[in-house]
This record gives C-alpha cells, structure tokens and sequence, in this order.
C-alpha cells in the first residue's frame, strides 16, 4: 500500500482534468502566448488570459492584468521583496515564516540595504499582533506574513494584520503559499497588497506554477528584463503589468494545469473540500492525541487549521520514523524542519524539526486509518 | 478595408477580445502589421460592414483600456 501523505510539499494526486488540460495543450495546440498572431499562440494567449481572470477572481484582485504568472511562491516573493524594498526601508515579518522570505530579506540585510524585525509567535504558531504593531517604526515600508503555516497549520488572522497595515500606511505582503485554495482570500477585505501563491499544492496544479497579485498602484521593479512579445522594437523592457514581470517565454504547461486544477476545486466547492478536510485533519489528531509518546503541534483540535499535523514522538527522531514509515509501510511524509527555522523556533520544536502528515483532498479516512495505525505500530514496536 | 485595434499589451487583447466577443461583435486576431507597428504585439481586425466604432470604443473604454484604432487596406 503507498500512502501518500505530504501534500503540504506539493499534493498529490492532481485531478484528472488537470492532466487533460496538460496533454491537450501539449498534443493540440502548443503555441507561445502573445508571441505570434497565429491560431496555436492565440488559443495559448486565451489559456493565459482565462487563468489570470479566475486567479483574480479567485482572490478579488481588482485587474487580472495584476496576475503576474512565476514559477513558484519563492520567486514570486523574491520578486515582491527584492523589487519594491530600497536602501534604508525597514521591514517586519512573523516568527513563522518560510526561507522563502526570511532568505531574501537576509539577503538584502547583508547587503546593508534593508532591517527587518520579526514579530514573536506563541507555541501554537499566532503571530503576537500588539508585538508586531511594537516594531513599527517611521521607516517601516512592509510587512510579511505567511498565511498558513506549513509547519504548524497555524492560519493567521490577516485580516487584522492587513488592517495594522493599513492604519499605518505600510505594504502588506501576504504568503499565500499553503492556504490558496483552501481558505478564502479577499485582498479587498483583507487589504491585502501583495499576494503570493503557488499552483502546486491545494490549487492541484503541476508543479512550477505560481504567481503574484497586487493592487493597482505597487510598482515592481523587474529583476528579469528581456523578451515578452510587446514593444519588440523597444531596448527598454516594458513598464505595463503582467509583461513587466514575465520576460521569457512562461510556463503555459503549467498555466493550463493550474486552470484545470482551480477549476476543480470551485466546482467541488472550497468550502465542502475545507470542511471534509477538517473532519479527517480533527480525527487524525483525535487519534493521535491518545498516543501518550506523541507530541501535536499547532492550533488545537477545535481550532481552524491546515489540514497537516506536525509531531513528534517521544526519544524519536523524526527523520528515523518518516524512513520507517516509507520504506516498512509505503506511508510518505515528510520530516525536519520544513525549510522553516523561525516557525520551528516558535513552536519549540528547533533544531530536530518534526514529522508532518499533510492531507489533500484526494485522501481517504481509510489512509488515515492505516497512517495512525501504523505509527501505532512503530511506537509500540520499539516499546517492547 | 478593415479596422485594426491596438493595443498596449497581450492581455488587453484578449480582455477586449472576451468583451467584444461577449457584445455581439465579430473578429479576429492577428499579428500588428509592420507599418502600422513594429512593436510584434497582436491586434484585433474587424470589418466595417458590420462593426459599429462608436459601439466599439464604448465597450473598450468602459471597460478601461486604451487603444487606437487603424483603417487597414
């Protein structure tokens, strides 16, 4: 039996649509988007163009010309990061963020352009909001916050952080990383300025898809110039979103993935695949909480989180027991520290890490079932 | 003769595609031809006989974008 049970990395399975789309496109009608005038690129440019307007439905983004297409999160914060921060700017994160923004903005801090704070996180990975508003200074020019925690299925309240942001004039960077697609994202309501999210993971795309919103008014600086189908005749890279941010010919297999992959979820509904999710996360936890050797990290059972659980196993190591869990019981999961120091270091987990079993809305109560039962298995086992 | 619409970008192509589409207009898409831009972007051909400019242009500019509009032998 393989169990598949690392969907926080990326999910698995994708949606049988999502791979129709991605052989259509390559067997039927594989052009370059906004590269020719010709049938093939202008169906692509169509696929282009119908995902940015679902994107920013999705998301309330005012103008789906401000749905910039990236490979993934990371790069679409590094493009948020590197190309709106100046010399002198100061800049507040939480104390659970991802490498993929505590190492850029390490990055420009080394290279003495940028300071940054990071706002303290109780145990449970909540982001200490009267903390946050402390380290505001008059240079403060963002804040960033990862949405979901993909260590602890901690969900911030951004709502609240979007409005700290706004009471004080200071950008709102949002990592949408692990909650796009599962929560509800109102940039609007949320005052949400930028907002970055990958394809890959509860969207059900391919993975190397991702992208970036924004309001109407951010001015990016482009870290990438070079070809976009526009303004050909111009050595200067053209100023107009999305192709400011796209030199290069983008990833259209993934754009038609990524499409399919939403399209599912909304017609399955993101509330119904939420609520199911959560039934099975709270069982998972019920059962494991009766584990006396297991330690849960994260919001409690009664409380909205992702649908991942990390633990730990009393004198285990998690790396010992995810090998064990793979090559004994076919069950994959992942352990460490989840390219995330500062949210371990909230939790108290760091430097051992932890082991997390993510669900996706292809998982079963019967995969459940045999996950708990065999880490059962291997706690009483070495117990003996 | 035909009337070409340009536009600045790829995507504001296909949004007034899409809306053009959706207010009972025909159309085609092709690449800018090169005396009226050597820009490579695509543009929108319409036909004079049955495309209403004035209802054109309100369409486009209520929804926000800019564009001009070529005659085309």
């Amino acid at each position: 039996m393989k169990v598949y049970l690392d969907n926080a990395a990326t999910s698995w399975p994708k949606p049988p649509g999502v791979v129709e789309a991605i052989t259509k496109y390559l067997n039927e009608y594989g052009g370059s988007p906004g590269r020719s005038g010709h049938d093939f690129a202008i169906q692509a440019a169509r696929e282009v163009f119908e995902t940015r307007e679902i994107l920013a439905g999705l998301y309330h983004v005012p103008d789906s010309e401000n749905v910039i297409i990236s490979a993934n999160a990371t790069h679409a914060l590094n493009f948020a990061i590197k190309g709106l921060l100046e010399k002198g700017d100061h800049v507040i994160i939480s104390h659970m963020e991802h490498n993929s923004v505590l190492r850029p903005l390490t990055y420009l801090h080394d290279e003495g352009l940028v300071r940054f704070d990071i706002a303290r996180c109780d145990e449970k990975g909540y982001v200490d909001l009267e903390h946050m508003r402390s380290l505001i200074l008059p240079e403060t020019k963002m804040i960033i916050c990862i949405h979901g925690s993909n260590v602890a299925g901690t969900i911030q309240p951004i709502a609240k952080i979007g409005a700290l942001c706004k009471e004080n004039g200071i950008l709102f960077l949002v990592d949408a990383a692990q909650t796009s697609g599962f929560v509800p994202i109102d940039m609007q309501k949320e005052n949400i300025d930028i907002l970055a999210f990958t394809g890959h993971k509860k969207l059900y795309g391919p993975p190397g898809i991702g992208g970036l919103c924004m309001q109407k008014n951010i001015s990016i600086k482009t870290l990438i110039h070079g070809g976009t189908g526009s303004k050909s005749d111009m050595a200067h890279h053209p100023e107009f979103y999305p192709d400011r941010l796209e030199a290069g010919t983008i990833n259209t297999v993934g754009v038609t993935g990524l499409k399919a992959g939403i399209q599912y979820i909304q017609h399955k509904g993101i509330d119904s695949i939420r609520q199911n999710l959560s039934e099975l996360t709270a069982h998972f936890m019920r059962e494991l909480a009766k584990m006396e050797e297991v330690t849960i990290y994260g919001p409690e059972v009664h409380e909205e989180r992702l649908p991942l659980i990390s633990v730990n196993v009393k004198n285990k190591v998690p790396s010992d027991l995810a090998a064990k869990l793979d090559k004994e019981y076919g069950i994959m999961v992942r352990p460490g520290i989840h390219c995330s120091p500062l949210a371990h270091k909230s939790i108290g987990s760091f430097p051992q890490g932890t082991l997390r079993f993510s669900l996706g809305c292809f998982t079963t109560p019967e995969e459940v079932e045999y996950a708990i039962q065999s880490l059962k298995k291997i706690i009483d086992h070495e117990n003996r | 003769m035909n009337y070409l619409l340009i536009f600045e970008s790829t995507h504001h192509v296909m949004k007034a595609e899409k809306l053009l589409l959706a207010a009972g207009f025909r159309l085609d898409i092709i690449s800018t031809p090169k005396e009226i831009s050597s820009a490579c972007g695509l543009s929108i051909r319409m036909k004079p006989e049955n495309t209403d400019l004035e209802m054109v242009r309100l369409v486009l500019t209520e929804n926000g974008l800019t564009f001009n509009i070529h005659e085309k032998k």
